[in-house]
């Protein structure tokens, strides 16, 4: 069996960003107690990043951050996005999605985890492409990357990833 | 005000037929214009629309014109007037370079048996001219092209000259599955490639990009574009732009000019003394059937009645599955190896040859992670879990199936569809295509390879997917022969009721095997250019 650099395991790294996370709600003076009062404001960027860690195990590139949440509160409401971000920041891995179902935005979390892993945003006029190269997605996959970008030398596919 | 425009040889089509074609001529001194309807290629540019597509078809690089339609594979209706049973789904590039710019790279030679379907095995027809007469062509259209290959096997078609390169090694997954192979009874081995593996003729080797289809975002894999370059650097003049709708006969039945619209709909006018339709299976036909005899009623090429029949392509079924074992697809060109075996012999005359290969592209091709971050989100999945079962999945996701030949039936054909006019106000192609017995035993003797090679692979969810119209491959509607009756062109491909117009590329294919047609259909393109310039007085 080829040995791979698989991604972080489950729980490691959202715990050092739930903290992150955290410390970003107080920040703004919204702490867990956020759940019950509902959110319509926008969700600031440094929210939308915490977001993405906790949601995929990966940060959000701020260079895209910002179009990647216009598309997204766009496609599931600022209401919602802002419920999912505060339990995504309050709310241990393992116990994240039976929270997000009580609160009825599990729906919508699969939406905004779908985009943030591939770039895409479904709007009412189609699939709209925000990110190919740069979506999340190709990070779960270090063995590879995303089509259209040189791999190695000639012939480095005549061996398993980490085998040459 | 109308423009006239002059050449020696004038050409419909920038593909690769028309683009080697034109080349060889330009190169001999003659004076050659290439019409292409299409507009041209930015590689960079392409690239980039790719990247923006949220389908990532084989047409999504390209830019697209509105007033020249091509055919989307994700609606493949919106160009083509289906008239059934089956639905076609040969694809297109309407753009300078052609279809070449999407296709895969596999540069096989036709067999022998090929080119003897009828007198070897009773089924379809002969071609008019035997493997040893094209032989020393398909030397020299690999040469062109730039092919790297296996010096030690040549897939039942002899040769007389090593391929120009080393050959690229196949692929980790390619090796599993050839172990794998041995306990059904079949064997695997590296096809030839038009592609780099080393620099050569000023393009880089493969760098495994992935991305084949729809685009080499370097050159490394041979596309027309490098022969519409050296033809222009050779002195011929490409217009991209100008959509050929009427070839222009005189009394002597002898062409004169090809008429061609602008997208803004203004008619010009190219002369020339010889003429060449390159404009691949669809649109060769098309523009024939779109042009008469002045006097005869016929159209143009078409005593025989022969235009637009025989339309072919192959019967493409798969099987996809994931493996017990990790393959590491997404990784290199997009198939490196093939099964050796159900591609020639005896069984043809009950059956089928196919073509079966791995594809190295998992199951969904350039959105394999994407479409697993949206299935597993949708499962709930999230954080290190998510990227787990994405990483799981994708390494061991097998896709694997055979390409059937399908015979020629003159019933499968392409006339001019009556009404919805496209934006030029030129008639779409209607095509009614069906297949037969020989077929679909083809493909279910194939099938149960296939099966038994999953089964072997530990393979589990694994589904059967078609069979459908293969989307790469189609030729016939113009078929070749020797008898004019039953043939629109000879063997030189030359039209039988017009001197000086000949049909280039795969659409005079009498048979379309279980083999890619690009590198005959360069063969024969050097061939035909030698025919041309004897025409013209050279050599």
């Amino acid at each position: 069996m080829p040995a791979i650099d698989l991604p972080t395991p489950p729980e490691a790294m959202p715990r050092r960003d739930l903290i992150k996370g955290l410390a970003a709600l107080l920040a703004w003076g919204c702490a867990p107690a956020a759940r019950a009062q509902g959110a319509a404001a926008p969700l600031p960027p440094a929210r939308f990043s915490a977001l993405s860690t906790t949601l995929t195990g990966y940060a959000y590139d701020p260079a895209l951050a910002a179009r990647m949440l216009a598309a997204l509160t766009a496609a599931v409401g600022a209401d919602a996005l802002a419920k999912i971000a505060t339990l995504a920041a309050v709310t241990a891995p393992a116990q994240l999605q039976a929270e997000l179902t009580i609160a009825g935005v599990d729906r919508a979390a699969a939406t905004v985890v779908a985009a943030l892993m591939s770039g895409v945003v479904d709007t009412p006029k189609g699939p709209v492409v925000l990110a190919y190269d740069d979506a999340l997605a190709w990070r779960a996959v270090p063995w590879t990357k995303p089509n259209a970008v040189c791999g190695g030398q000639v012939d480095y596919w005549a061996s398993a990833p980490g085998k040459r | 005000m109308a423009d006239i425009l002059t050449a020696d040889v004038v050409i419909v089509g920038s593909g690769v037929a028309g683009a080697i074609t034109g080349y060889s001529l330009a190169r001999a001194g003659a004076k050659v214009l290439i019409l292409e309807a299409g507009p041209r290629v930015d590689r960079a540019k392409a690239v980039v629309q790719f990247r923006n597509s949220p389908t990532k078809g084989p047409n999504s690089p390209y830019p697209a014109n509105p007033k020249v339609p091509q055919p989307d594979p994700d609606d493949i209706g919106s160009y083509y007037v289906q008239a059934g049973p089956v639905t076609f789904n040969g694809l297109q590039a309407r753009v300078v370079g052609g279809t070449t710019w999407h296709w895969g790279g596999l540069t096989l030679r036709y067999r022998p048996n090929d080119f003897r379907l009828k007198s070897k095995f009773g089924v379809g027809v002969d071609w008019p001219l035997s493997y040893d007469d094209l032989e020393p062509w398909y030397g020299e259209a690999e040469r062109e092209i730039g092919v790297c290959g296996p010096p030690d096997y040549d897939w039942g078609s002899p040769r007389s000259t090593p391929y120009p390169m080393p050959p690229i090694a196949p692929t980790y997954l390619d090796t599993v599955i050839g172990a794998a192979c041995a306990g059904v009874g079949l064997t695997m081995a590296p096809f030839p490639h038009g592609r780099n593996s080393v620099g050569r003729d000023g393009r880089p080797p493969c760098c495994g990009n992935a991305s084949c289809v729809p685009i080499c975002p370097i050159g490394a894999k041979y596309d027309a574009s490098v022969h519409v370059a050296k033809a222009e650097a050779a002195g011929a003049r490409v217009v991209p732009l100008a959509i050929a709708h009427e070839i222009v006969v005189g009394a002597d039945r002898k062409v004169t000019a090809i008429r061609f619209k602008r997208p803004d709909g203004s008619v010009h006018e190219a002369r020339g003394k010889v003429f060449v339709v390159a404009a691949h299976a669809i649109e060769t036909p098309k523009l024939l059937l779109m042009s008469r005899v002045p006097g005869s009623g016929l159209a143009v090429a078409n005593s025989s009645d022969q235009v637009g029949r025989n339309l072919m392509t192959q019967l493409d079924a798969g099987m996809i599955g994931l493996t017990r074992e990790k393959l590491w697809p997404y990784r290199g060109p997009v198939e490196t190896s093939g099964i050796r075996e159900l591609r020639d012999g005896d069984f043809r005359g009950m059956h089928g040859a196919s073509g079966t290969s791995p594809s190295n592209e998992g199951w969904v091709r350039a959105l394999g992670p994407m479409k697993l971050a949206q299935r597993f989100a949708a499962q709930g999945l999230t954080g290190g879990a998510l990227a787990a079962a994405i990483s799981d999945h994708m390494a061991r996701e097998l896709a694997i199936g055979p390409s059937v030949e399908v015979l020629p039936n003159p019933n499968n054909r392409v006339t001019l569809a009556q009404g919805r006019p496209d934006p030029l106000g030129l008639p779409r192609p209607r095509i009614w295509f069906n297949w037969g017995t020989y077929e679909q035993e083809g493909m279910k003797v194939a099938m149960e390879y296939v099966l038994g090679l999953m089964n072997a692979l530990g393979a589990t969810d694994v589904q059967r997917l078609g069979p459908v119209t293969d989307g790469a491959v189609m030729g016939g509607t113009c078929r070749m022969g020797d008898d004019a009756r039953t043939s629109v062109v000879d063997r030189n491909l030359r039209a039988h009721d017009h001197p000086n117009l000949y049909v280039v590329g795969s659409a005079t294919f009498p048979t379309i095997t279980a083999s890619p047609p690009t590198l005959t259909i360069a063969a024969f393109a050097l061939r035909a250019g030698l025919a041309i310039r004897r025409d013209l007085g050279g050599a």
